[in-house]
C-alpha cells in the first residue's frame, strides 16, 4: 500500500480505526444518539381488555404489551366486521408518529408558501417545541386578529369517552386562551334538526322512536324512506349496543309487508325481501306530494287527527290542490319528476292510510338543496294518515341511526368533561362557547367571504374573518363538499393545527400536526347505546401510547399549561380522577332512582361494566303523550301542536325556504330545466367504515374494486358507455373527477351511480386545484351550499355527473410505478 | 489504494468474497443510522468525505453494490442543506405515514404474515434483545422490528461474531428484499431506495446458514401471507 501524501495518511488511519475498532458511527457525531442501550427492559404485560368504540364493544387480548386479536363483547347482540378495522387502525402505517410542522412554516412562519399544503413536506419536532409553536401562535393571532381570529368549530366524529371527547377538551382550552369561533349542527342532520323544532317543537332527529317491539307488534306497513339500517346501525355515537338490529330480526320474523324507498336495492331492502321502490334521487318531496293529494282526492286522509293536532294544514292544502299555482301536486304531476308510475304513487298512498304504517326516514333526504322540506313534509304526510303518536304508528327519523328504537334502559345520565361554555336549553351536548358560531357545513364559505351576511334560521350574522384553525377529531377534507373550492379557502388561513392518530387528508394540508392517541392507549369511560343506555363501560387502556403520540387531554392540559391555565384546565385531577368523577356523579343519580350500580372501585377493578334493565322503555310510543292529551302535553312549537304552516318562518321570508313544504328546483338535478349531466351521484354511508374512519385498514382489501372506491352503475348506463365490471371509471363534473372501481348492477336504479361518502382524498398533486383523486373521495363532486337560508345545512347528497372508463396512466395504489434511476 | 483484506474461512451464500473483516459491522450500523432518522446536512456532507467516503469506496468495490453505492453518493451530494431536506421529505413520505396509502412501512411485521404492524416479529426481536442484555433507546420510539433495531442489532453481534448474527441475518434477508423493492417504487428522491438495496446485498453476502437454502426459506415465508 502506498501513502503519498499526510492528508491520505489522516484519512487511512481514521478509516482503519473505523474497522478495527468497529467504532458506531454515533463517534462522527452526525447520526444522533445510540439506537440500542444496554440493559435490558422489563417485558410487559399479557392480558385481555375490555373496552368500546364506535363499533360496539370488545375484548382486546394483549401479548407482550401488543395488542394482536379483537373479540365482540359477549353480550352483542350483532357485532360488526369492522372491528378487524379498528385492530388495524391503531397500529396502521399512517399512524402520526411524532410532532411535525410544515416546513416553510416552521422557516419562514405563519402563512408562507399555502400553495405547499399538501405536498407532504413536514419537519419532526419535540413536543415542547410544538407545544410552543401552538400556544404562541394562538396568542398572536388573538392579539393581531382579535376574538374570532381562530376557527376551533372542529367538526368530527372523533372517538367515544367521557374525558378524552377531543373536540370538548379543544374548546375547554380555547375558553380559556380566550376566544374562538365555533359551530353549531352537524353534518347528519344539518337541515332537519333546524325545522323540526318549527314543525314538532323539539329537534326530534336524536330522540327514541317507538320502540322496535311495539313496531314489531302492532305496525303493519315499514316504510324505510331514504335509509339502509342494515348497514348504518353498525356504528353509534357512543359505543354501539345494535340493538336496531334485534329489532329487524323480530320485525323480518313476524313477517311484517317492508318497503324501500331508495335508488339503490339496499342491504336492508334484500335483508327483509322488500318491495324496492326507486324514485330519481332529490325528489323525494315530489313523490311525498304525490301521495299527499292522492290521500285527499280519494278522501283518506284523516280531517280529525288534522285539526286537533296540527295547525296550518288549511294554507297548505291549496298549494297541494293546485289553488295557488295552478300546478295541482297530483300523483301524474309527481310521477313526471320521481319517476314513479303515478299508478304505484296512488296505491302507495292507499297503501299508507289502510294500514298501521311506520315512516321509518333516513336523513340522506336532507342532505340536498332544500333538504328543510323533507322531513317537514314526511311529518305532514304522517298528519295526514293520523297515526302519530299510536302504537306503529306515525313516523320515526332514527331507525337507520345509532340503533335509535332500541329500547331505553333504566339508567342514570353519564355526564362528561365540559368546555366550560354555558350550557344551552335542547340537547346536553349543545353549550354556548365562542365569540362567534357559524352552522358547521358554511366553513369554506366563512373562509372565502369573511366580512359577509349570512342568514340562518330567522337570523343575520356576519362571517367573521379567520386566520387560524385548531382541528381535532374530523376529517374535513373527506366530509365537507366541494373539495376543490375547500383546499383553494385552507390556503387562505396563516396556521392550520390538525390532531388526529392517523395521517388523514385533513392532516396532510396542515401546518402543524400533533400526534394523539387512540382509545385504545388511554383510560376513559362511556355508555353503552345512544337511544338504549343500556350499560355504563370503563374504556380501560388496552397498550401503551405508541411512537410519540399523547391522549387528547394531556396535550390540551399542555397547551393549557403554557398557557398559564393548566390548573383551571385540569382542576388538579389525573385522568383516573376525572373518569370516577363521571362515574359518581351518575352513582347518584341511580342511588336516587334506586337503580343497582357498584361502588367507582368495584367497578373500575372489577368487570368494568354495569348494565342496566329494560322497563318502561320496552313500550315507549313518540308522541303518544301528545296524541292522549294534546292540551296537558302540548309540542314546544308556537301553536302548541305540530306546525304544516309556521307563521315563524313566514316572517323570515326566505326565498328558498317557504312557510309550509313547497317542491323547489334544487340547484341542479337529473331531469331538472338546467341540469346537462346525465347521472346523479349518490354518495351514502359505507358498509365498511363510519365516514372515513377505518378507510386506512385492511377492510379496504374487502370492498375496493381494482384499487379504488367502488362505485355502483347500472347495466343500460355502463353498456352505454362502455363500462364492465371492474374497469377502472372516472366520475366527474365541473366541481372535479375521481377514479373508481365500476361494479355494475342492477341493485341501483339507471340514472343513477353510487360511491360511497368516506374515501379518502389522495390528490395526484397535492394543492393543485382540479387534480385528480387517486382513490375515489366523491366529495370532490358535490355541492357546497347551504340546504337554505333557514338551516344551512350540508347538500352532501346533491351531485351529478358523468362516468366514462378511465384510459390514463395507471394509477392504481399497489401497483409499482417504474422507478427513476433507482438501483 | 487497497482496502485491507483478512483471509476468512467464511463464505457468502453465493460464493462471492466476504467484505473485509469489521466492514460488514460498520457498514450495518451506518444503514440503521440511515433508515433511524434522516441525516441532517452535517451527516449527508460527511458522506463526501473520510473516513465515509473511503466506506463507501470499499463497498462499491463490489460490483453488485458499484451502483446502489452511486446512487447513494448522486442522492447525497450538491449542497449539502438542500439534500438534507429532500432526503429528510422521502423519509416522511416514506415510512412516517404521511404518504398515506404510499407508505412503505419500515418494520418487519408489514412485509411478512399478515402485514399488520407490532405483529409476532416484534416479540422476537424484542426476546433477542433482550437475551443480549440490549434495550432501544428511549429516543426511538419505534417497535424492535424496525429495520434500524434489526440492523444495529446485526452489527452487534456481528462485530461480538456471535452465532446469533446467522439467525438475525436469515430474518433480515427474508424481509429486506421486499422492502427494497418497496422503496425503489416509492422513493422520489432515490437516498432510500439507495440504502435499502444495500442493506439487501449486504444481507445476503453476509454468512448465512447454508443447511437451508434461502430460496426455501423465502417460499415458505411467502406462502403464510
Amino acid at each position: 500500500m502506498t501513502i503519498t501524501s499526510d492528508t491520505e495518511l489522516r484519512a487511512e488511519l481514521s478509516r482503519r480505526a473505523l474497522l478495527r475498532n468497529g467504532v458506531a458511527l454515533g463517534a462522527l457525531g452526525l447520526f444522533g444518539p445510540a439506537l440500542l442501550t444496554r440493559g435490558a427492559r422489563a417485558a410487559a404485560a399479557d392480558g385481555e381488555v375490555l373496552t368500546g368504540s364506535h363499533w360496539g364493544a370488545f375484548r382486546a387480548k394483549v401479548e407482550g404489551g401488543r395488542m394482536v386479536s379483537v373479540k365482540p363483547w359477549e353480550k352483542d347482540p350483532a357485532p360488526s366486521h369492522q372491528l378487524a378495522g379498528v385492530l388495524d387502525s391503531v397500529y396502521s402505517p399512517t399512524r402520526i408518529k411524532y410532532p411535525m410542522v410544515r416546513r416553510a412554516w416552521l422557516e419562514k412562519g405563519p402563512g408562507a408558501s399555502p400553495e405547499t399544503r399538501g405536498t407532504d413536506d413536514f419537519v419532526r419536532v419535540t413536543w415542547d417545541q410544538a407545544i410552543d409553536l401552538v400556544a404562541k401562535e394562538l396568542v398572536r393571532i388573538e392579539k393581531t386578529y382579535g376574538p374570532t381570529g381562530t376557527f376551533a368549530g372542529s367538526y368530527g366524529w372523533k372517538s367515544p369517552g367521557r374525558l378524552h371527547n377531543c373536540q370538548n377538551l379543544l374548546r375547554r382550552m380555547m375558553n380559556l386562551k380566550g376566544n374562538f369561533v365555533n359551530s353549531s349542527g352537524d353534518y347528519s342532520t344539518g337541515a332537519a334538526q333546524i325545522i323540526m323544532p318549527h314543525v314538532v317543537g323539539t329537534l326530534e332527529m336524536y330522540e327514541q322512536q317507538t320502540v322496535w317491539p311495539v313496531v314489531v307488534d302492532k305496525t303493519q306497513l315499514m316504510v324505510f324512506w331514504g335509509c339502509d339500517p342494515m348497514v348504518t346501525n353498525q356504528i353509534s355515537w357512543t359505543i354501539g349496543d345494535h340493538g336496531g338490529y334485534e329489532g329487524m330480526k323480530a320485525l323480518k320474523a313476524k313477517g311484517t309487508k317492508v318497503i324501500c324507498i331508495d335508488p339503490v336495492r339496499t342491504e336492508t331492502c334484500d335483508y327483509f325481501g322488500a318491495e324496492w321502490i326507486a324514485p330519481q334521487p332529490q325528489t323525494d318531496l315530489a313523490l311525498m306530494l304525490g301521495i299527499a293529494h292522492t290521500l285527499v282526492v280519494e278522501k283518506l286522509h284523516d280531517e280529525k287527527f288534522l285539526k286537533d293536532y296540527t295547525t296550518g294544514f288549511d294554507k297548505f292544502l291549496p298549494y297541494l290542490m293546485g289553488e295557488t299555482d295552478k300546478t295541482p301536486k297530483s300523483a301524474e304531476w309527481a310521477a313526471a319528476i320521481c319517476e314513479i308510475p303515478a299508478d304505484k304513487i296512488k296505491e302507495l298512498a292507499r297503501a299508507f292510510a289502510k294500514n298501521r304504517t311506520m315512516l321509518a326516514a333516513g336523513w340522506s333526504l336532507q342532505r340536498q338543496h332544500h333538504g328543510e322540506q323533507r322531513h317537514w313534509m314526511l311529518v305532514t304526510l304522517a298528519s295526514m294518515l293520523g297515526q302519530i303518536g299510536l302504537p306503529g304508528g306515525g313516523f320515526g327519523f332514527s331507525y337507520h341511526y345509532a340503533n335509535g328504537g332500541a329500547p331505553a334502559a333504566d339508567a342514570p345520565a353519564l355526564t362528561g368533561i365540559t368546555d366550560g361554555g354555558k350550557a344551552k336549553e335542547g340537547a346536553a351536548w349543545m353549550t354556548e362557547a365562542g365569540a362567534a358560531t357559524i352552522p358547521c357545513a358554511r366553513v369554506v364559505d366563512m373562509l372565502m367571504n369573511p366580512g359577509q351576511d349570512f342568514d340562518f334560521n330567522g337570523k343575520k350574522a356576519k362571517y367573521p374573518d379567520v386566520k387560524m384553525a385548531y382541528w381535532v377529531g374530523g376529517n374535513p377534507f373527506v366530509h365537507h363538499q366541494d373539495r376543490n373550492r375547500q383546499v383553494k379557502a385552507f390556503q387562505k388561513l396563516e396556521t392550520f393545527v390538525v390532531q388526529d392518530f392517523q395521517w388523514t387528508p385533513t392532516a396532510r394540508f396542515a401546518d402543524i400536526v400533533l400526534p394523539a392517541t387512540t382509545s385504545y392507549e388511554r383510560n376513559d369511560i362511556e355508555s353503552v347505546g345512544d337511544y338504549a343506555g343500556s350499560a355504563i363501560l370503563a374504556m380501560k387502556k388496552v397498550i401503551d401510547p405508541v411512537y410519540e403520540s399523547k391522549t387528547d387531554y394531556d396535550i390540551f392540559a399542555a397547551i393549557s399549561e403554557k398557557l398559564g391555565k393548566g390548573k383551571e384546565f385540569t382542576e388538579g385531577k389525573s385522568e383516573l380522577e376525572w373518569i370516577r368523577s363521571f362515574y359518581e356523579a351518575a352513582l347518584t343519580q341511580a342511588k336516587a332512582k334506586k337503580y343497582a350500580m357498584p361502588e367507582f372501585d368495584a367497578f373500575w377493578n372489577g368487570t368494568g361494566v354495569v348494565e342496566f334493565p329494560v322497563t318502561e322503555g320496552k313500550s315507549f310510543i313518540r308522541h303518544g303523550k301528545f296524541r292522549e292529551d294534546p292540551l296537558l302535553n302540548p309540542l314546544g312549537t308556537p301553536s302548541g301542536k305540530i306546525e304544516i304552516f309556521s307563521k315563524n318562518i313566514e316572517k323570515m321570508g326566505y326565498d328558498d325556504c317557504p312557510p309550509h313544504p313547497t317542491w323547489m328546483e334544487p340547484v341542479e338535478r337529473v331531469g331538472g330545466p338546467t341540469t346537462k349531466y346525465k347521472l346523479h351521484i349518490a354518495t351514502s354511508h359505507p358498509k365498511s367504515r363510519l365516514h372515513s374512519q377505518l378507510c386506512g385498514t385492511k377492510l379496504r382489501e374487502s370492498y375496493a374494486v381494482a384499487g379504488h372506491e367502488p362505485c355502483l352503475i347500472n347495466t343500460a348506463d355502463a353498456k352505454a358507455r362502455g363500462i364492465a365490471d371492474g374497469d377502472v371509471v372516472r366520475v366527474f363534473n365541473d366541481r372535479g373527477q375521481i377514479l373508481a372501481g365500476a361494479i355494475v348492477t342492477d341493485k341501483i336504479r339507471p340514472g343513477v351511480v353510487r360511491v360511497n361518502e368516506g374515501g379518502w382524498y389522495d390528490p395526484a398533486e397535492g394543492g393543485k386545484p382540479g387534480t385528480l383523486c387517486r382513490w375515489g373521495d366523491v366529495n370532490v363532486l358535490t355541492v357546497d351550499m347551504g340546504t337554505s337560508k333557514l338551516g344551512q345545512g350540508n347538500c352532501g347528497h346533491t351531485a351529478v355527473g358523468e362516468v366514462e372508463k378511465y384510459g390514463g396512466p395507471a394509477v392504481t395504489v399497489g401497483a409499482f410505478v417504474a422507478p427513476k434511476g433507482a438501483a | 489504494m487497497t482496502a485491507l483484506r483478512r483471509c476468512d474461512d467464511r463464505t457468502a451464500a453465493d460464493g462471492r468474497p466476504p467484505l473485509p473483516a469489521g466492514l460488514d459491522a460498520v457498514a450495518f450500523d451506518w444503514l440503521a443510522a440511515l433508515f433511524a432518522r434522516p441525516p441532517g446536512a452535517a451527516a449527508v456532507a460527511a458522506h463526501h468525505a473520510e473516513p465515509l467516503a473511503g466506506l463507501l469506496a470499499d463497498l462499491a468495490a463490489d460490483p453488485d453494490l458499484a451502483a446502489p453505492i452511486a446512487a447513494l453518493r448522486a442522492a447525497t451530494g450538491g449542497e449539502a442543506d438542500a439534500a438534507a431536506i429532500r432526503i429528510a421529505v422521502a423519509h416522511g413520505r416514506l415510512f412516517d405515514g404521511l404518504a398515506g396509502p404510499e407508505t412503505v412501512p419500515p418494520h418487519e411485521s408489514a412485509h411478512v404474515g399478515d402485514g399488520r404492524l407490532f405483529g409476532p416479529a416484534v416479540a422476537d426481536m424484542e426476546r433477542l434483545i433482550a437475551t443480549h442484555d440490549l434495550g432501544i433507546a428511549d429516543e426511538l420510539r419505534e417497535p424492535a422490528d424496525h429495520v434500524a433495531i434489526e440492523l444495529a442489532v446485526l452489527a452487534h453481534l456481528t462485530r461480538l461474531d456471535h452465532p446469533d448474527r446467522v439467525a438475525l441475518a436469515e430474518r433480515l434477508a427474508a424481509w429486506v428484499p421486499a422492502f427494497a423493492r418497496a422503496c425503489a417504487a416509492h422513493d422520489r428522491a432515490g437516498f432510500h431506495a439507495a440504502a435499502a438495496r444495500i442493506a439487501a446485498i449486504l444481507i445476503e453476502r453476509g454468512p448465512r446458514d447454508h443447511t437451508s437454502s434461502r430460496d426455501e426459506t423465502n417460499d415458505e415465508k411467502r406462502r403464510t401471507r
